[in-house]
């Protein structure tokens, strides 16, 4: 059977990826050995979102278990553009897939600082944009609103010719308004969900359990969500979609691909295995082949 | 309160944990020069002196 799909002119061998943040490619090498990458769980790897300066992240604790989730507010720490390039893109080159930068500015400068200096390096094959984050300019966040994002791709998309992954955000009026702004706007592909705003209390204090107060949910309680999303702006774009939001098994990528997916990512079920997309990917497998279907299918 | 009396400390603390490998950057604990350590890889047993315990809740300080 041939799973392999391709993504804005990538070809994948399949088409589970990972969801950015929740995978990290070298720490997993050190816990689990070379062997990873002999069967690296995703087809190709969307790193951890990297911002101009280094970040510290959050003041813990950054976690929160919900029903069938979790809350997170981590805070994107990371080492950096200059540390990013430095010290990690030569490990993630390494990976037997290709490599997604996601990358996060708080101004158009800063992105097109990032997306300048990302998108030269051989070793990218793509970039995927996080705009869940305010413009410091305008307050707003940048994909919150359609005029915001259709900004902010007019000053990427000129900067480079490779391909630029729009990550919407859920936590929106009106997430189809977004989309099209972002494809209008020359993006290549959109991915979706990224977390949905939530807060959880700390029972004893009554205060919120999180260091940085709000967070965002993830896991199978989003996967409903993630779906509606996926459906309604896969009606009204033609770039493809990489649809995420709680999958964990084979069916949720069926799912997913039903719903007008073209690829899928998983994200926080990777907390809880860190093979569970090699698994997820036999289990689509077998679903397609008991369904006599030999390839990816398309909808 | 070891630092006070001069004494050296060693602390097994906990975190919430989602990946625990240092994938998801959950588990962080403050560090008395700044920044954080990720407790499933750098710890769970830490040099109090590393850490800076009146910033870890739960630590009772």
């Amino acid at each position: 059977m041939d799973l392999s799909v391709e993504l804005c002119g990538l070809r994948l061998e399949h088409p589970v990826l990972n969801g950015s943040g929740t995978f990290d490619a070298i720490a997993a090498q050190r816990a689990f050995g070379a062997a990873l990458l002999d069967e690296f769980p995703f087809s190709a790897f969307v790193s951890k979102t990297i911002t101009p300066e280094p970040r510290v992240g959050n003041p813990p604790p950054r976690i929160f278990e919900t029903p069938s989730g979790m809350i997170n507010s981590i805070g994107l720490p990371n080492k950096g553009l200059d540390g990013f390039l430095d010290q990690d893109l030569p490990l993630l080159a390494e990976l037997p897939v290709p490599l997604v930068v996601s990358v996060m500015g708080t101004s158009h400068g800063e992105f097109a600082r990032l997306v300048e200096g990302v998108a030269d390096r051989a070793e990218v094959a793509a970039l995927e944009l996080n705009v869940s984050c305010p413009n410091v300019e305008s307050g707003c966040v940048m994909g919150s609103d359609p005029d915001e994002t259709a900004a902010l791709m007019e000053v990427v998309r000129p900067l480079s010719d490779k391909p630029l992954i729009l990550k919407l955000t859920p936590n929106v009026s009106d997430v189809v308004a977004v989309a099209e702004a972002a494809e209008r706007g020359g993006a290549d592909a959109l991915s979706l969900i990224n977390t949905l705003g939530g807060i959880a209390f700390d029972p004893t204090s009554g205060r919120p359990f999180l260091g940085a107060g709000k967070g965002g949910l993830s896991g199978p309680a989003v996967r409903p969500v993630a779906l509606a999303m996926t459906h309604d702006v896969a009606e009204r774009v033609q770039v493809p979609l990489i649809g995420m939001g709680g999958i964990e098994c084979g069916q949720d990528v069926l799912d997913f691909i039903a719903a007008g997916a073209h690829c899928v990512a998983v994200g926080t079920e990777n907390f809880r295995d860190p093979l569970a997309a090699t698994r997820i990917r036999h289990e689509l497998r077998e679903l397609l082949a008991r369904r006599d279907i030999a390839t990816t299918p398309t909808t | 309160m070891c630092a006070g009396a001069g004494v050296a400390a060693e602390l097994a603390m906990e975190a919430p944990m989602a990946c625990g490998f240092g994938a998801c950057f959950g588990c962080a604990v403050p560090l008395s020069g700044g920044g954080y350590m990720r407790l499933c890889v750098d710890g769970p047993v830490v040099n109090a002196a590393r850490i800076e315990t009146a910033l870890v809740p739960g630590s009772g300080h």
